[in-house]
């Protein structure tokens, strides 16, 4: 059938208004997700205060960079630990992890300095061609709260385009241009480089200009990566990495050591330690939610880490770490913290600044049994 | 031609039903260790009390781990670190990462025991300047020494499946066989490596379902209440 040159103009017209009605839709979800700001509780009397990135990275200023550092000091002084939290948004139970202590710890000696959305850029937008879910909540005693699934990345609004190849600004080493956007590929960072590299310029100036002694950066992995259930660690950290996984150990949870390659820069793990006096810590667990085998994107697959691929995956042996639920992921790094803190004591406390004492952390088994929504607040109270 | 094609089909037949029968199963061998987290017979009680202990890493891995499993066991078995040329102390657990054969001491009519922290990590052996067939090769250092009654060698492997492989085997290939005892961490046995090696040499091993387990050995070998 031939068509008259009126009616192509007409079926044209109609796809375009179609596509820019689709465009608009989906622009004004993203939209709102990207706008959507995830509330934290503070509790009033016990976080001491609270500061800007933009303090230590001024041109951060006014930016969605500006992220909140939370600050929980003890009565007493004593040694210091940064916990970064939100470094990947695709990686929840880092976010979670940190969210579950500064709505619980109670600090006796010694500064907390909790970070729960790093990277708050990535927050803003999910990552292409994964139609991952943008939000999963959590079932509280009195609610639910609400989390944002974001992307590994910074958003190409703060930062684009990316180069064909991303040299590492302090070290020259030639990286995969996705990772000019990856925070945890930016440390130390600069402050008039780019959007990352400020970011990751505020937090390493927050560790010097605190005199931080220990910094813990908390990731997950897909169940295939060979870095999982694991704390990387700086080579000036490994006999405390050692000792904390050995108490892991003898809870019954195993942990790997890795010490941090000298070799692989813009790591947090490696030039938090090269470039200030803290020692650097990464923990890893197993995410199904990021990984390449998984079938079809779910909250519950956020959640459950439940997924009948990587069930098959499991059962044939191909994988590092069975995925395992988000109560229990979190669960570990709370452990893996802990574990740290504790190795810090048995090592460092004879020092000056003498040793940590928090408590009101959740137990392992506890967070398991009651769920992490049990330990978090309800935004209305 | 009909009879050809009967004939051939029967020879198509019988050889596709040959190839369609199961592979037999080799029975597994007997596994004298199969049973987990045992106590070390009296034998091994006593083994490391009065004499020179040293530790090391051929892979240039969890020492400090074994090291957590030493303090466990008892915090009145200090572990040192020791320089080369300095003397190892009796009732210490000396700690050299790169220590080598000859700087291993008798003290006495008592051989010395050295702990073999086995499993390599490549980001281990590159921060530490070293390659595997480095640490092999004192590794056979040890295993030469051991075999001429100069010191005893306890193999140690806590790392698991992880800390297996191509830059671990050799190693373990090397001084397994000279040891006197193995104590190892079951995940690094995934393929049954030291359960064959103790066969294959007559070395007694030692399960353990995990690190924290193994605490129990050192205080047999300490002889610690």
């Amino acid at each position: 059938m031939k068509l008259t040159k009126k009616t192509n103009i007409l079926i044209s017209t109609l796809l375009l208004v179609m596509t820019a009605v689709l465009t608009i839709i989906s622009g004004l979800d993203f939209k709102k997700f990207a706008d959507y700001e995830t509330e934290f509780v503070l509790r009033e009397n016990i976080i001491t205060r609270v500061e800007k990135f933009s303090k230590y990275s001024p041109k951060l200023e006014k930016t969605v960079g500006d992220s909140d550092i939370y600050i929980i000091e003890g009565e007493e002084p004593g040694p210091s630990v940064l916990i970064i939290g939100g470094t990947h948004p695709n990686e929840p139970s880092s976010q979670l992890t940190a969210t579950l202590l500064l709505e619980n710890i109670i600090v006796a000696k010694g500064t907390v300095y909790i970070i729960t959305e790093a990277n708050k850029s990535a927050f803003t937008h999910s990552q292409p061609q994964e139609a991952s879910s943008m939000y999963y909540h959590i079932a509280t005693m009195n609610g639910q709260r609400t989390f944002k699934f974001g992307s590994r990345a910074t958003n190409n609004t703060e930062q684009w385009p990316n180069p064909d190849i991303y040299v590492h600004r302090t070290s020259g080493q030639k990286l995969s241009n996705i990772d000019t956007r990856n925070l945890n590929r930016a440390y130390p960072g600069c402050e008039d480089g780019t959007y990352t590299e400020k970011v990751a310029y505020a937090i390493t100036q927050c560790i010097i200009q605190n005199n931080i002694d220990v910094t813990i950066d908390l990731h997950e992995a897909s169940p295939e990566y060979l870095t999982i259930n694991a704390i990387v660690a700086h080579q000036r950290a490994t006999s405390v990495a050692a000792k904390a996984a050995f108490k892991m150990d003898m809870e019954g949870v195993l942990i790997a050591v890795e010490v941090s390659p000298t070799n692989l820069h813009g790591l947090s793990h490696r030039e938090l330690g090269d470039f200030t006096d803290t020692l650097a810590f990464l923990c890893e667990t197993s995410n199904a939610s990021q990984g390449k085998i998984r079938g079809k994107f779910t909250e519950d697959l956020i959640i459950t880490g439940e997924d009948k691929f990587y069930q098959k995956a499991s059962e044939l042996g191909v994988l590092y770490a069975a995925p395992v639920h988000l109560n229990e992921r979190v669960a570990r790094h709370v452990l893996s913290i802990l574990s740290i803190l504790n190795a810090y004591n048995d090592i460092y406390g004879s020092n000056e600044r003498g040793k940590f004492i928090v408590n009101d952390i959740p137990t392992y088994e506890n967070i398991i049994n009651n769920g992490i929504g049990y330990y978090l607040l309800d935004s209305l109270l | 031609m009909k009879k050809l094609f009967l004939l051939m089909f029967t020879l198509i037949l019988t050889f596709g039903l040959v190839g369609c029968k199961p592979e037999e199963e080799d029975p597994e061998e007997e596994d004298p260790n199969v049973e987990l987290d045992l106590d070390l017979s009296s034998d091994f009680l006593d083994l490391c009390t009065d004499r020179k202990v040293y530790l090391t890493t051929l892979g240039q891995s969890d020492i400090d781990t074994v090291i957590n499993i030493i303090e466990a066991a008892s915090e009145a078995i200090p572990v040192n670190e020791i320089n080369s040329g300095s003397e190892a102390v009796v009732d210490a657990v000396s700690r050299k990462n790169d220590l080598v054969a000859s700087e291993v001491a008798k003290d006495g009519d008592k051989l010395p025991v050295v702990l073999l922290v086995t499993g390599s990590s490549g980001k281990g052996l590159g921060a530490a300047g070293t390659n595997w067939e480095a640490e092999k090769a004192r590794g056979e250092a040890f295993a030469l020494a051991a075999d001429s009654n100069q010191m005893i060698l306890i193999v140690l492997h806590v790392g698991g499946e992880a800390r297996r492989g191509t830059t671990t085997d050799p190693i373990l290939d090397a001084v397994c066989p000279s040891a006197r005892l193995m104590l190892v961490v079951e995940g690094g046995n995934f393929d049954k490596y030291f359960t064959n090696s103790t066969n294959e040499y007559n070395v007694p091993l030692h399960l353990y379902s995990r690190q924290a387990k193994m605490v129990s050995a050192f205080k047999t070998l300490f002889n610690i209440e």
